[in-house]
């Protein structure tokens, strides 16, 4: 072998053991830390709950104790309540063994999920686009988009109106709304709200894209913020709470569902 | 750490008995059609395929759940037992090959043990088959649960269910299959340079075998199953060439049935095989064996691509949706008012592989030096640089033609989608690497690297080396 191929092989040996080292640094992950835990190693049990939580992120702990309760109250192998999070569904079901992919919706166990995610909250304000449409991108599932705040400086329009589509490729809006700006009377910067009655249900599930509002009228907008329920409680009632995680039975089934509760509440005890 | 051990050894235990025993089959029936014997590595993925196509077929047809587990259990009880009552002259790793991979086989199956299935829809769309197959729930019944793109194949879900019903183990276990594939596809390569002794190649096996891995490979998700599975293809049509065509292009449109994208990959490798030596097409044509060789192969080919779109119409399914809102076939008549996409792609292309320089680096060097005036691409080579081209030119097309958000789904799947090419870049690597660096005695007088004419004549007729014969 000549020289120079000697020292071009020696080059790409040593390049390839430095990327190598780089690649392969012996940094052992947050996630593997309690690997070194004996007890970990020999139950699943808890490295379920540790990686899935009592509570959150995604409420192993909770929801083994209320699946536990309701498979002796409801016969069917496959059913199991309706699972919500704050953010998006996380399909922890595929968890349980067996596993139940029909959703009961006479309970509903709420993983870590706070007292505002129940009421309307700011779903997220509008970046405007240069086509003039604004866009509202949000990362989670919500229930009901109840109303949209526009924000306007003063102008000599009559009426305002807003347009809702779902996504950029609907050519549809889902909802029209038109405020009278004349009433208002107010002058200097203003705001309207478009609410929408009864609110627009099931607005947002597994969606990536942005909704997108047209807002005409002539006037000068200066912001859009939507505002809405993440997990809609209308018709039902909480009946046990741990933390951030509840479970809440159909107002309609409540005298069904009496054991799961106190079996929950037995279970705190 | 006891149960952990248990868990460990049981389900690599059945994940290897199972596909192996059904790999010992295929042997058995290439040795009748008096083609080579497949290595061990090959032998293990050839099983594990016809134990996960087995299932989906028998579930997709409705079969009973016991019908379909005497079937494979029997399968591979037959293929054990040829084994057993026939010495087959098959090339097995030595302790040396092995060792290398044990640090990474032990981690892997700790991983697959130790670490539940992520709740990532990525993950979570093959689980959810894996337990709908425990409860045996009819296909026709997947459009109605809410789980996502129901309109997806599951053939490696399918070998994961069966891995972990067989071993009784927990669900998560299952995966070792995959690592097990991967681990399968570097035995195969080495094995078939079996007279090959030179470190260097070894060396870079190795490094290849570490530098390749990725958590995507054995978290569940089924790219990583895919990219081992393109990479047996690839390696099969290297190995058995045309003359193999009428099993291994039937085998290659297997891949449809783990992703829907599988049936481009395979239809990208049967089109490169085939069209990395079109001077043969006469030669064909008038070989009547060569020409039904090629007819057999085309049909089974044919036939397995169209087994996932069947199942779906017998099931309800619509085979038209193809890729849940990423591509319907109409998606094709919006192709130009899309075209200025194509920066973007690129340049996500170019980060992707900016930022792995360990495979990236190597194969620019092997198409470099391949390349070179004077050096002729042999047919190996040409099969896998058209591969790796038109993989990249199908990722992009994806993206392109993409019904999703754009940047969203370009962010979260072209990683995805360039690894399923990323163990036939190896290969070309691998292949220059060997032409290079091993001694000529050492390889058959086909792969031989021919840089001149004047090198032909020394190498293939070495008394006429001083003839000015021009090829």
């Amino acid at each position: 072998m000549s020289l120079w191929r000697r020292w071009a092989v020696a080059g790409i040996a040593i390049a390839f053991a430095l990327v190598a080292l780089v690649r392969f640094s012996p940094k052992v992950p947050d996630r593997y830390a309690p690997l070194l835990n004996s007890a970990f190693l020999s139950s699943r049990e808890q490295r379920l709950i540790h990686y899935f939580g009592e509570c959150e992120p995604a409420g192993y702990g909770y929801l083994k104790r209320v699946l536990t309760a309701y498979s002796r109250i409801e016969p069917s192998l496959l059913k199991r309540p309706v699972i919500r999070y704050r953010d998006y569904n996380r399909r922890s079901e595929y968890l349980f063994e067996p596993t139940r992919f029909e959703a009961d919706p006479s309970v509903l166990v709420g993983v870590w999920l706070t007292e505002s995610d129940l009421r309307e909250q700011e779903i997220g304000s509008a970046a405007r686009g240069a086509d003039g449409l604004w866009r509202i991108a949000v990362d989670r599932d919500f229930d009901l988009l109840t109303r949209i705040e526009v924000e306007s400086e003063s102008g000599t329009a009559q009426h305002l109106r807003l347009q809702l589509y779902r996504s950029e490729r609907d050519s549809n809006p889902i909802w029209t709304s038109t405020a009278d700006v004349a009433t208002v009377g107010q002058v200097g910067r203003r705001t309207f709200q478009f609410v929408a009655t009864p609110p627009l249900r099931q607005f947002r599930y597994g969606l990536v894209e942005p909704f997108v509002l047209r807002v005409d009228g002539g006037l000068s907008i200066d912001r859009v913020t939507a505002y809405g329920v993440v997990v809609d409680m209308q018709g039902y009632r909480v009946v046990h709470r741990e933390g951030d995680c509840f479970t809440a039975v159909e107002d309609k089934q409540r005298d069904r569902w009496t054991q799961l509760t106190h079996e929950l509440e037995g279970a705190n005890d | 750490m006891i149960e952990f051990a248990r868990i460990s050894l049981i389900a690599s235990a059945v994940a290897l008995i199972g596909p192996l025993g059904v790999g010992w089959l295929w042997a058995t029936a290439l040795t009748h059609l008096g083609e080579s014997h497949p290595t061990l590595g090959m032998n293990y993925w050839l099983g594990l395929m016809s134990v996960g196509a087995l299932i989906l077929l028998g579930h997709g047809l409705g079969l009973s759940q016991t019908l379909v587990v005497l079937l494979v259990a029997s399968a591979s009880a037959a293929g054990w037992v040829l084994r057993l009552m026939r010495n087959y002259q098959q090339t097995r790793p030595g302790l040396t090959t092995v060792l290398p991979l044990v640090p990474l086989a032990v981690a892997g199956i700790g991983y697959c043990v130790l670490d539940p299935v992520q709740m990532w829809d990525s993950y979570l769309i093959w689980l959810a088959r894996v337990r709908l197959l425990e409860q045996w729930t009819s296909l026709s019944r997947f459009g109605d649960l809410g789980i996502i793109y129901p309109e997806y194949p599951y053939l490696g879900s399918a070998a994961w269910w069966w891995t972990e019903w067989t071993g009784r183990v927990p669900v998560e276990s299952g995966r070792v299959i995959f690592l097990f594939t991967y681990l399968a596809f570097f035995l195969a390569v080495l094995a078939r340079q079996e007279r090959t002794m030179s470190i260097r190649v070894r060396l870079l096996w190795v490094f290849f075998v570490y530098a390749c891995f990725s958590p995507e490979i054995i978290n569940g998700y089924q790219d990583g199953f895919l990219m081992a599975s393109a990479g047996m293809v690839a390696l099969a049509f290297l190995q058995w060439g045309d003359r193999g065509a009428v099993w291994i292009m039937p085998l290659a449109a297997g891949l449809s049935l783990i992703k829907t994208e599988g049936a481009i990959v395979s239809l990208i490798l049967v089109v490169c095989w085939f069209g990395s030596n079109i001077s043969r097409v006469a030669t064909v044509q008038a070989n009547r064996v060569d020409r039904r060789v090629l007819l057999f192969g085309t049909v089974g080919f044919v036939s397995i691509l169209a087994i996932w779109p069947s199942l779906q119409l017998h099931n309800g399914l619509d085979p038209a949706n193809v890729q849940g809102a990423a591509f319907r076939i109409r998606s094709i008549g919006i192709v130009v008012s899309q075209a200025d996409r194509f920066p973007a792609i690129l340049r996500a292309i170019g980060l992707y592989y900016a930022q792995r320089p360990w495979i990236t680096l190597p194969f620019l060097a092997a198409v470099a030096v391949s390349l070179v005036p004077g050096e002729r691409l042999d047919r190996q080579r040409r099969f896998l640089l058209g591969f790796v081209a038109l993989h990249l030119l199908f990722v992009m097309t994806i993206f392109w033609l993409t019904q999703e958000p754009f940047e969203w789904h370009l962010a979260a799947a072209l990683p995805r989608l360039l690894l399923q090419g990323r163990l036939v870049m190896f290969l070309f690597v691998f292949e220059t690497a060997i032409l290079w660096w091993t001694r000529l005695e050492h390889m058959s007088i086909a792969r031989q690297p021919v840089p001149s004419p004047q090198r032909f004549a020394e190498v293939a007729h070495t008394g006429r080396a001083q003839t000015k014969r021009t090829f």
